[in-house]
């Protein structure tokens, strides 16, 4: 599950505990930025660009499984590219031995931890396939304005709402559910 | 049937003098997998117990069980029972 550095801005991520409190916090942010998003979003539609800039900065790196940087591992499970990496037509053609890319395999996640990211993934499923539901209901009523007190534009700021949520949710929720659930680390 | 499924994984380990991190490297896992199948807080694939199998040079039903794991030195001296087994070792030390 863990990247070779277990640690965020210099505090030690081992304690399950201090992973919670990062998640909570990272998630207090990101609702903020979200709520001030909504508040603003007839104003300043492109807000939420900067909303989910953030939440892939988070995904990338501080909670990790989006690339090779933050706590975990890069939920693909590819070898990152370095220098050493050989030229991808001479990979491809197999001109160089496999072992000269599979020497260190400090980036691959073994098989409990693709069991954890996938039972992560089902999880953060079971949340955003939710909004779903509601987006439909929503969009519903707002095609038929008259039959409800709220405006469309209230309806549509709705939605824009639930989505922006969402965006956030898919690009971070399956790395904080394993953040949240792995028991304390020894790295001794 | 439960899922529960026993191993002397650390025992093994242990005899051998070899760390988590030797193990783990010797496998191609993560060394925190070891401690969880020396836990049983996971059971491994087949793959792996295959592998473990392989590297011990023991059988897989010696590593691993659905039924708790009698002590090693039990199951190869003890015949079966351990107060005959200390018994014995008693007499032979008189």
């Amino acid at each position: 599950m863990t990247s070779t550095s277990y640690s965020v801005f210099g505090v030690s991520m081992q304690q399950r505990r201090t992973r919670r409190k990062l998640v909570v916090m990272v998630y207090a942010v990101l609702l903020v930025l979200c709520a001030v998003s909504i508040a603003g979003a007839t104003r300043y539609p492109l807000l939420y660009v900067y909303v989910s800039y953030a939440a892939m900065a988070v995904g990338m790196f501080v909670f990790g499984g989006m690339g090779q940087k933050g706590l975990l591992k890069g939920f693909e499970n590819k070898p990152p590219r370095t220098q050493q990496m050989p030229l991808l037509e001479v990979e491809r053609l197999r001109l160089l031995p496999k072992a000269e890319v599979e020497q260190d395999l400090s980036w691959k996640n073994d098989e409990r931890e693709l069991s954890r990211r996938n039972l992560a993934h089902y999880k953060a499923y079971q949340v955003v396939g939710l909004s779903g539901p509601i987006l439909l209901v929503l969009t519903a009523w707002a095609l038929f304005p008259k039959q409800h007190l709220l405006s469309v534009t209230t309806m549509l700021v709705m939605i824009f709402g639930l989505a922006e949520v969402l965006t956030v949710l898919v690009m971070t929720l399956p790395a904080a559910i394993i953040l949240w659930t792995e028991p304390d680390i020894d790295l001794g | 049937m439960g899922n529960d499924l026993y191993n002397r994984i650390a025992v093994l380990r242990a005899e051998r003098n070899l760390s988590r991190q030797d193990l783990a490297d010797a496998l191609g896992i993560n060394y925190q997998t070891v401690g969880f199948l020396e836990r049983g807080d996971y059971n491994p694939s087949l793959t792996l117990a295959l592998d473990l199998s392989a590297y011990f040079g023991l059988p897989v039903e010696a590593i691993f069980s659905r039924k708790p794991l009698r002590p090693l030195s039990e199951a190869v001296y003890g015949d079966g029972n351990a107060e005959a087994a200390v018994k014995m070792a008693k007499r032979s030390v008189r």
